[in-house]
Protein backbone atom coordinates (compact mmCIF):
# COMPACT_ATOMS: atom_id res chain seq x y z
CA UNK A 1 0.00 0.00 0.00
CA UNK A 2 1.78 2.94 -1.25
CA UNK A 3 0.28 6.08 1.62
CA UNK A 4 2.24 8.86 1.42
CA UNK A 5 3.29 10.27 5.12
CA UNK A 6 -0.12 13.04 4.94
CA UNK A 7 -2.49 10.97 3.59
CA UNK A 8 -1.61 8.39 6.55
CA UNK A 9 -1.58 10.69 9.43
CA UNK A 10 -4.95 11.87 8.13
CA UNK A 11 -6.62 8.48 8.13
CA UNK A 12 -5.50 8.09 11.45
CA UNK A 13 -6.88 11.25 13.09
CA UNK A 14 -9.89 10.11 11.49
CA UNK A 15 -10.24 6.40 12.46
CA UNK A 16 -8.67 6.70 16.00
CA UNK A 17 -9.86 10.41 16.43
CA UNK A 18 -12.19 9.82 19.15
CA UNK A 19 -9.70 7.34 21.12
CA UNK A 20 -6.89 10.16 20.53
CA UNK A 21 -9.77 12.39 22.41
CA UNK A 22 -10.67 10.17 25.08
CA UNK A 23 -6.66 9.84 25.52
CA UNK A 24 -6.16 13.47 25.80
CA UNK A 25 -9.57 13.96 28.57
CA UNK A 26 -7.90 11.27 30.71
CA UNK A 27 -4.45 13.98 31.15
CA UNK A 28 -6.42 17.71 30.47
CA UNK A 29 -9.37 19.01 31.44
CA UNK A 30 -11.77 20.73 29.10
CA UNK A 31 -11.13 23.72 27.75
CA UNK A 32 -8.00 25.54 26.48
CA UNK A 33 -6.09 22.62 28.47
CA UNK A 34 -7.32 19.87 26.83
CA UNK A 35 -7.35 21.88 23.22
CA UNK A 36 -3.57 22.27 23.51
CA UNK A 37 -2.79 19.12 24.15
CA UNK A 38 -5.11 17.45 21.85
CA UNK A 39 -2.86 19.84 19.14
CA UNK A 40 0.83 18.25 20.83
CA UNK A 41 -0.73 14.91 20.65
CA UNK A 42 -1.34 15.00 16.80
CA UNK A 43 2.04 16.84 15.94
CA UNK A 44 3.68 14.37 18.20
CA UNK A 45 2.16 11.54 15.89
CA UNK A 46 3.17 13.47 12.84
CA UNK A 47 6.29 13.37 13.50
CA UNK A 48 6.70 10.18 15.15
CA UNK A 49 5.09 8.06 11.99
CA UNK A 50 8.19 8.26 9.85
CA UNK A 51 9.91 6.01 13.03
CA UNK A 52 6.88 3.40 12.95
CA UNK A 53 8.45 -0.01 11.95
CA UNK A 54 5.62 -2.38 12.91
CA UNK A 55 6.57 -4.08 16.10
CA UNK A 56 2.96 -3.61 17.11
CA UNK A 57 0.01 -2.99 15.97
CA UNK A 58 -0.95 1.47 14.18
CA UNK A 59 -3.41 1.54 16.77
CA UNK A 60 -1.04 0.56 19.77
CA UNK A 61 1.74 2.89 18.66
CA UNK A 62 -0.54 6.04 17.60
CA UNK A 63 -1.96 5.68 21.36
CA UNK A 64 1.47 5.00 22.67
CA UNK A 65 2.96 7.99 21.36
CA UNK A 66 0.24 9.96 22.75
CA UNK A 67 0.30 8.74 26.26
CA UNK A 68 3.78 9.73 26.08
CA UNK A 69 2.46 13.26 25.37
CA UNK A 70 0.19 13.24 27.97
CA UNK A 71 2.81 11.75 30.47
CA UNK A 72 5.22 15.06 29.06
CA UNK A 73 2.23 17.14 29.74
CA UNK A 74 1.97 16.32 33.02
CA UNK A 75 5.23 15.97 33.58
CA UNK A 76 6.14 20.00 32.37
CA UNK A 77 2.92 21.26 34.35
CA UNK A 78 2.67 20.62 38.52
CA UNK A 79 -0.25 22.44 39.03
CA UNK A 80 -2.41 19.81 37.70
CA UNK A 81 -1.79 17.22 40.73
CA UNK A 82 -3.63 19.95 42.73
CA UNK A 83 -6.66 20.00 40.23
CA UNK A 84 -7.96 16.73 40.94
CA UNK A 85 -10.71 17.98 43.97
CA UNK A 86 -11.75 20.79 41.14
CA UNK A 87 -12.54 18.57 38.68
CA UNK A 88 -14.54 16.17 41.40
CA UNK A 89 -16.76 19.62 42.61
CA UNK A 90 -20.62 18.69 41.83
CA UNK A 91 -22.34 20.52 39.02
CA UNK A 92 -25.39 22.24 40.45
CA UNK A 93 -27.32 21.48 37.70
CA UNK A 94 -26.55 17.53 37.62
CA UNK A 95 -29.75 15.96 37.04
CA UNK A 96 -31.59 18.84 35.41
CA UNK A 97 -31.70 17.02 32.26
CA UNK A 98 -30.45 13.59 31.03
CA UNK A 99 -28.51 14.35 28.48
CA UNK A 100 -26.74 16.41 30.97
CA UNK A 101 -26.09 13.91 33.32
CA UNK A 102 -24.84 11.60 30.91
CA UNK A 103 -22.33 14.19 29.85
CA UNK A 104 -21.39 15.03 33.55
CA UNK A 105 -21.26 11.20 34.04
CA UNK A 106 -18.90 11.23 31.39
CA UNK A 107 -16.84 14.25 32.52
CA UNK A 108 -16.80 12.30 36.19
CA UNK A 109 -15.11 9.47 34.70
CA UNK A 110 -12.47 11.19 33.05
CA UNK A 111 -12.09 13.31 36.30
CA UNK A 112 -11.51 10.20 38.62
CA UNK A 113 -9.03 8.68 35.57
CA UNK A 114 -7.04 12.15 35.88
CA UNK A 115 -6.77 11.49 39.35
CA UNK A 116 -5.12 7.74 38.78
CA UNK A 117 -1.19 7.93 38.55
CA UNK A 118 0.25 7.09 35.09
CA UNK A 119 1.25 3.89 35.35
CA UNK A 120 -2.85 3.13 36.38
CA UNK A 121 -4.12 5.63 33.93
CA UNK A 122 -2.42 4.41 30.55
CA UNK A 123 -3.28 0.63 31.32
CA UNK A 124 -6.91 1.52 32.15
CA UNK A 125 -7.53 3.82 29.38
CA UNK A 126 -5.99 1.34 26.60
CA UNK A 127 -8.35 -1.35 28.32
CA UNK A 128 -11.46 0.80 27.98
CA UNK A 129 -10.60 1.38 24.48
CA UNK A 130 -10.52 -2.49 24.23
CA UNK A 131 -6.97 -3.13 23.22
CA UNK A 132 -6.00 -6.77 23.99
CA UNK A 133 -3.76 -7.66 27.00
CA UNK A 134 -1.36 -8.52 24.10
CA UNK A 135 -1.65 -5.33 22.51
CA UNK A 136 -1.41 -3.26 25.35
CA UNK A 137 1.88 -5.30 26.64
CA UNK A 138 2.55 -4.11 22.88
CA UNK A 139 1.75 -0.57 23.96
CA UNK A 140 3.14 -0.46 27.22
CA UNK A 141 6.79 -2.18 26.58
CA UNK A 142 5.41 -4.88 29.61
CA UNK A 143 4.41 -8.82 29.51
CA UNK A 144 0.82 -9.86 29.68
CA UNK A 145 0.78 -11.00 33.49
CA UNK A 146 2.04 -7.14 34.24
CA UNK A 147 -1.23 -5.74 32.12
CA UNK A 148 -3.06 -8.17 34.25
CA UNK A 149 -1.94 -7.09 37.50
CA UNK A 150 -1.79 -3.69 36.71
CA UNK A 151 -4.96 -3.70 35.32
CA UNK A 152 -6.54 -5.03 38.37
CA UNK A 153 -5.26 -2.62 40.68
CA UNK A 154 -6.42 0.30 38.29
CA UNK A 155 -9.79 -0.76 38.48
CA UNK A 156 -9.30 -0.63 42.10
CA UNK A 157 -8.11 2.94 42.23
CA UNK A 158 -10.69 4.16 39.73
CA UNK A 159 -13.34 2.33 41.53
CA UNK A 160 -12.16 4.25 44.82
CA UNK A 161 -11.95 7.39 42.83
CA UNK A 162 -15.08 7.40 42.12
CA UNK A 163 -16.54 6.20 45.58
CA UNK A 164 -14.19 9.20 47.16
CA UNK A 165 -15.95 11.56 44.90
CA UNK A 166 -19.46 10.37 44.95
CA UNK A 167 -19.22 10.11 49.37
CA UNK B 1 -15.23 -5.87 40.51
CA UNK B 2 -18.53 -6.84 38.17
CA UNK B 3 -19.19 -6.80 34.66
CA UNK B 4 -21.76 -4.70 35.18
CA UNK B 5 -19.46 -1.81 36.48
CA UNK B 6 -16.79 -2.05 33.87
CA UNK B 7 -19.38 -2.16 31.10
CA UNK B 8 -21.00 1.00 32.47
CA UNK B 9 -17.03 2.63 33.02
CA UNK B 10 -16.95 1.75 29.42
CA UNK B 11 -20.02 3.09 27.99
CA UNK B 12 -19.13 6.52 29.51
CA UNK B 13 -16.05 6.63 28.30
CA UNK B 14 -16.90 5.83 25.07
CA UNK B 15 -19.71 8.92 25.30
CA UNK B 16 -16.42 10.71 24.70
CA UNK B 17 -16.05 10.79 21.01
CA UNK B 18 -14.98 14.43 19.64
CA UNK B 19 -12.97 14.33 16.56
CA UNK B 20 -9.13 15.89 16.92
CA UNK B 21 -8.80 18.75 15.45
CA UNK B 22 -7.43 19.77 12.00
CA UNK B 23 -3.92 20.79 12.39
CA UNK B 24 -2.83 20.49 8.53
CA UNK B 25 -1.69 24.27 8.81
CA UNK B 26 0.16 24.08 12.48
CA UNK B 27 1.90 20.72 10.72
CA UNK B 28 2.51 22.93 7.30
CA UNK B 29 3.82 25.34 9.10
CA UNK B 30 6.10 23.67 12.03
CA UNK B 31 7.66 21.74 8.53
CA UNK B 32 8.33 24.99 6.87
CA UNK B 33 9.47 26.61 10.51
CA UNK B 34 12.11 23.33 10.96
CA UNK B 35 13.54 23.53 7.75
CA UNK B 36 14.44 27.68 8.07
CA UNK B 37 15.69 26.95 11.67
CA UNK B 38 17.78 24.18 10.55
CA UNK B 39 19.26 26.74 7.79
CA UNK B 40 19.72 29.38 9.85
CA UNK B 41 21.61 27.61 12.40
CA UNK B 42 23.97 25.56 10.39
CA UNK B 43 24.10 28.73 8.25
CA UNK B 44 25.39 30.31 11.37
CA UNK B 45 27.03 27.89 12.33
CA UNK B 46 29.05 27.44 9.33
CA UNK B 47 29.98 30.90 9.09
CA UNK B 48 31.44 30.89 12.01
CA UNK B 49 33.82 28.00 11.58
CA UNK B 50 34.91 29.58 8.41
CA UNK B 51 35.52 32.93 10.49
CA UNK B 52 37.33 30.78 13.02
CA UNK B 53 39.30 29.05 11.00
CA UNK B 54 40.54 32.31 8.95
CA UNK B 55 41.47 33.07 12.77
CA UNK B 56 43.36 30.38 13.01
CA UNK B 57 45.32 29.80 9.54
CA UNK B 58 45.96 34.07 9.01
CA UNK B 59 45.62 35.18 12.91
CA UNK B 60 48.70 37.58 13.57
CA UNK B 61 48.83 37.10 16.97
CA UNK B 62 48.51 34.25 18.97
CA UNK B 63 44.98 35.69 20.56
CA UNK B 64 43.78 35.69 17.03
CA UNK B 65 44.43 32.21 17.03
CA UNK B 66 43.01 30.81 20.24
CA UNK B 67 40.40 32.77 19.56
CA UNK B 68 39.88 30.94 16.62
CA UNK B 69 39.85 27.48 17.77
CA UNK B 70 37.26 28.51 20.60
CA UNK B 71 35.09 29.58 17.98
CA UNK B 72 35.28 26.53 16.13
CA UNK B 73 35.52 24.46 18.95
CA UNK B 74 32.25 25.74 20.36
CA UNK B 75 30.27 25.59 17.10
CA UNK B 76 31.22 21.92 16.62
CA UNK B 77 29.84 21.56 20.19
CA UNK B 78 26.83 22.92 19.93
CA UNK B 79 26.03 21.53 15.51
CA UNK B 80 26.45 18.17 17.48
CA UNK B 81 24.31 19.12 20.84
CA UNK B 82 21.31 20.38 18.76
CA UNK B 83 21.42 17.08 16.03
CA UNK B 84 21.39 15.11 19.28
CA UNK B 85 19.20 17.26 20.85
CA UNK B 86 16.69 16.22 18.04
CA UNK B 87 17.56 12.34 17.49
CA UNK B 88 16.85 12.42 21.36
CA UNK B 89 13.07 14.18 21.06
CA UNK B 90 12.48 12.13 18.15
CA UNK B 91 13.22 8.50 19.89
CA UNK B 92 11.98 9.47 23.00
CA UNK B 93 8.22 10.57 21.88
CA UNK B 94 8.42 6.97 20.49
CA UNK B 95 9.34 4.77 23.01
CA UNK B 96 7.60 2.67 25.88
CA UNK B 97 6.62 4.57 28.43
CA UNK B 98 9.36 3.09 30.97
CA UNK B 99 11.76 3.41 28.73
CA UNK B 100 10.10 6.96 27.96
CA UNK B 101 10.74 8.04 32.02
CA UNK B 102 14.32 6.74 31.78
CA UNK B 103 14.49 9.41 28.56
CA UNK B 104 12.95 12.40 31.44
CA UNK B 105 15.15 11.00 33.87
CA UNK B 106 18.40 11.09 31.32
CA UNK B 107 17.13 14.69 30.49
CA UNK B 108 17.17 15.32 34.25
CA UNK B 109 20.84 14.13 34.70
CA UNK B 110 22.29 15.82 31.39
CA UNK B 111 20.21 19.33 32.38
CA UNK B 112 22.27 19.26 36.10
CA UNK B 113 25.36 18.07 34.83
CA UNK B 114 25.20 20.92 31.96
CA UNK B 115 24.05 23.20 34.62
CA UNK B 116 27.11 22.33 36.77
CA UNK B 117 29.24 22.58 33.80
CA UNK B 118 27.67 26.11 32.81
CA UNK B 119 28.30 27.70 36.02
CA UNK B 120 32.27 26.68 35.98
CA UNK B 121 32.64 27.16 32.03
CA UNK B 122 30.66 30.46 32.61
CA UNK B 123 33.45 31.52 35.42
CA UNK B 124 36.36 30.05 33.13
CA UNK B 125 35.10 32.04 29.55
CA UNK B 126 34.30 35.45 31.44
CA UNK B 127 38.05 35.29 33.35
CA UNK B 128 40.20 34.27 30.09
CA UNK B 129 37.71 36.48 27.61
CA UNK B 130 38.43 39.82 30.31
CA UNK B 131 42.13 38.86 30.65
CA UNK B 132 42.60 38.73 26.49
CA UNK B 133 40.41 42.06 26.10
CA UNK B 134 42.22 44.05 28.97
CA UNK B 135 45.26 42.64 27.56
CA UNK B 136 44.80 43.59 23.93
CA UNK B 137 43.27 47.26 25.14
CA UNK B 138 46.06 48.16 27.30
CA UNK B 139 48.64 46.81 24.76
CA UNK B 140 46.66 49.27 22.27
CA UNK B 141 46.72 52.37 25.53
CA UNK B 142 43.13 52.36 24.88
CA UNK B 143 40.90 54.98 26.95
CA UNK B 144 38.63 53.59 30.16
CA UNK B 145 35.31 53.96 28.37
CA UNK B 146 36.25 51.68 26.05
CA UNK B 147 36.69 49.17 28.78
CA UNK B 148 33.03 49.70 29.67
CA UNK B 149 31.55 47.38 26.83
CA UNK B 150 33.50 44.54 27.92
CA UNK B 151 33.28 44.69 31.50
CA UNK B 152 29.36 45.26 30.97
CA UNK B 153 28.84 41.81 28.45
CA UNK B 154 31.51 39.91 30.65
CA UNK B 155 29.45 40.92 34.21
CA UNK B 156 25.89 40.48 32.32
CA UNK B 157 27.58 36.95 30.72
CA UNK B 158 28.80 35.92 34.52
CA UNK B 159 25.89 36.85 36.48
CA UNK B 160 23.60 34.82 33.43
CA UNK B 161 26.22 31.78 33.41
CA UNK B 162 25.78 31.53 37.44
CA UNK B 163 22.05 32.55 38.03
CA UNK B 164 20.09 30.26 34.80
CA UNK B 165 21.95 27.11 35.97
CA UNK B 166 20.57 27.62 39.54
CA UNK B 167 16.85 28.44 38.40
CA UNK B 168 17.13 25.28 35.96
CA UNK B 169 18.39 22.86 38.85
CA UNK B 170 15.71 23.35 41.05
CA UNK B 171 13.24 22.77 38.88
CA UNK B 172 14.93 19.67 37.42
CA UNK B 173 14.68 18.85 41.23
CA UNK B 174 11.92 19.47 41.09
CA UNK B 175 10.86 17.32 37.73
CA UNK B 176 12.78 14.80 39.44
CA UNK B 177 10.82 14.35 42.56
CA UNK B 178 7.48 13.52 40.32
CA UNK B 179 9.35 10.92 37.87
CA UNK B 180 10.71 9.34 40.88
CA UNK B 181 6.71 8.62 42.20
CA UNK B 182 5.86 7.74 38.80
CA UNK B 183 8.56 5.29 38.41
CA UNK B 184 7.91 4.20 41.99
CA UNK B 185 4.33 3.49 41.00
CA UNK B 186 5.68 1.63 37.87
CA UNK B 187 8.07 -0.57 39.46
CA UNK B 188 5.26 -1.28 42.21
CA UNK B 189 3.66 -2.78 39.16
CA UNK B 190 6.59 -4.57 37.86
CA UNK B 191 6.67 -6.22 41.25
CA UNK B 192 3.50 -7.20 42.17
CA UNK B 193 3.83 -9.64 38.51
CA UNK B 194 6.40 -12.04 40.68
CA UNK B 195 5.21 -14.75 42.82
Amino acid sequence: MNESRAERFERIRQQLGPALTRVVASYAKPGADHDDLAQEVLLAIWKALPGFRGDCSERAFTLRVAHNRGLNHLWRKPDLDGDAALERRADPRSGADEALAHHQESERLFAAIRTLSPAYRQVLTLALEELSHAEIAAALGISVENVAVRLSRARSALRDALHEEKS
Amino acid sequence: MTDGEWQKWQQGFRKKADPMPEIARRIRRGQVLAVLSNIAFFAIALGECAYGIRQVVVGADPIQRIAGVAIVGLMCGMGALYVAFQRGALRGAQATPDAYLAWFDRRIEIGRRLGGLTRWAGVVACSITAALCTTALMQRGAPAREYVPMVAIVGFTLAATQWVPRFTRRRMDRRREKLLRWRGELEAGHAAELP
